[in-house]
């Protein structure tokens, strides 16, 4: 069992294809900096979403996101090579956690997922702005036999 | 990058009894004056309108999705639906007609809550057949937390006022969330 490696670093080759809102400095990018201080921001009305793009295609574990008022999450996956064709992975109500941070760990209702792109949708908030602050993807290459 | 307006989205419902000058209100505003419809047509079901609104002296612009409800009784198992996600409101009565005035209780029990809210007192170039004073207006917006805003639809005065206000109110309450969400642990 090879030790837990976060695959959603952007100098682990990952990006942020898409998002669906936009702030100078509280951009998409800031989810998977490694840095925990600083987040991406939604900017009003639901659903918002990001699509995280690895670099190769992973048998996901879990995926952990930190985050401020998201109320639920809907995440969905897909293997191609572009980010399209995307299928259901899980989806999860949160807690409001006031002015604290969530922690939320979800896992694909088939173990075996695999996935090049993940579509984090952030379906309803807890308030009208609602911030990501880092997303972990545990996962195991598929491509390369290691 | 150092281009760009930042976007904040907000949806606003406009509710308040028929004929009181919903739509009036909100075509004018969205037209910037130009349009004023002279014949009442009932709003069915709800109106949409897109209006962006640039916030002074920042890279904020407010895009405002204005939803003018059909607030005739034809349309109340509805109501909910129109009004859901709503982030602002606006609660408009007819000064020249009290049940009007009456019913913004009926109308503040549709909102969703922890949303911003105004009330606006339209038709206010009807001086001698004023029955809502400035005073009971100010006294019920202020018992429901409600700016106040008095206008005319169709003098096209301080029409802009209320909308103006729900933007500037959404871009502070942004402002203070970013403040929330750098201190968080």
């Amino acid at each position: 069992m090879p030790a837990q490696e976060n695959l959603a670093l952007a100098s682990a080759g990952a990006k942020i294809s898409m998002a669906t809102s936009w702030h100078l400095v509280h951009k998409a990018e800031n989810t998977i900096d490694s840095n925990n201080k600083t987040f991406w921001v939604t900017t009003g009305l639901f659903p918002h979403e990001l699509i995280l793009t690895l670099p190769q295609v992973v048998t996901v574990r879990k995926i952990i996101i930190t985050s401020m008022k998201v109320a639920r999450w809907t995440v969905e996956s897909s293997v191609a090579e572009k980010p399209q064709l995307f299928e259901p992975f899980t989806e999860q109500d949160v807690e409001d956690a006031d002015q604290s941070i969530q922690t939320v760990t979800l896992l694909s209702s088939n173990p075996e997922t695999l996935a090049r792109h993940l579509r984090l949708i952030i379906a309803k908030g807890h308030a009208p702005f609602t911030s990501v602050h880092k997303v972990i993807v545990y996962g195991d290459p598929v491509s390369s036999a290691g | 990058m150092t281009f760009g307006k930042i976007i904040l989205r907000n949806k606003c419902v406009v509710l308040g009894s028929p004929t009181t000058g919903k739509t009036a209100l909100t075509q004018l505003f969205h037209s910037d004056g130009t349009q004023y419809a002279k014949t009442y047509a009932m709003t069915l079901h709800c109106d949409t309108s897109l209006k962006p609104i640039t916030i002074p002296d920042t890279q904020f612009t407010v895009d405002l999705y204005i939803h003018d409800i059909g607030c005739s009784d034809l349309f109340a198992q509805d109501w909910v639906k129109y009004t859901e996600g709503a982030t602002s409101y606006m609660i408009v009565y007819d000064v020249t007609n009290a049940d009007s005035f009456k019913d913004v209780g009926k109308w503040m029990e549709i909102v969703s809550r922890g949303a911003q809210g105004v009330l606006v007192a339209n038709k206010t170039d009807q001086t001698s057949r004023r029955v809502v004073s400035t005073a009971q207006g100010e006294e019920l917006a202020s018992r429901f937390g409600l700016g106040y805003f008095e206008c005319s639809a169709a003098t096209n005065t301080d029409v802009e006022a209320p909308f103006y206000y729900l933007a500037s109110t959404f871009h502070q309450a942004f402002m203070d969330a970013c403040q929330i969400f750098e201190r968080g642990v």
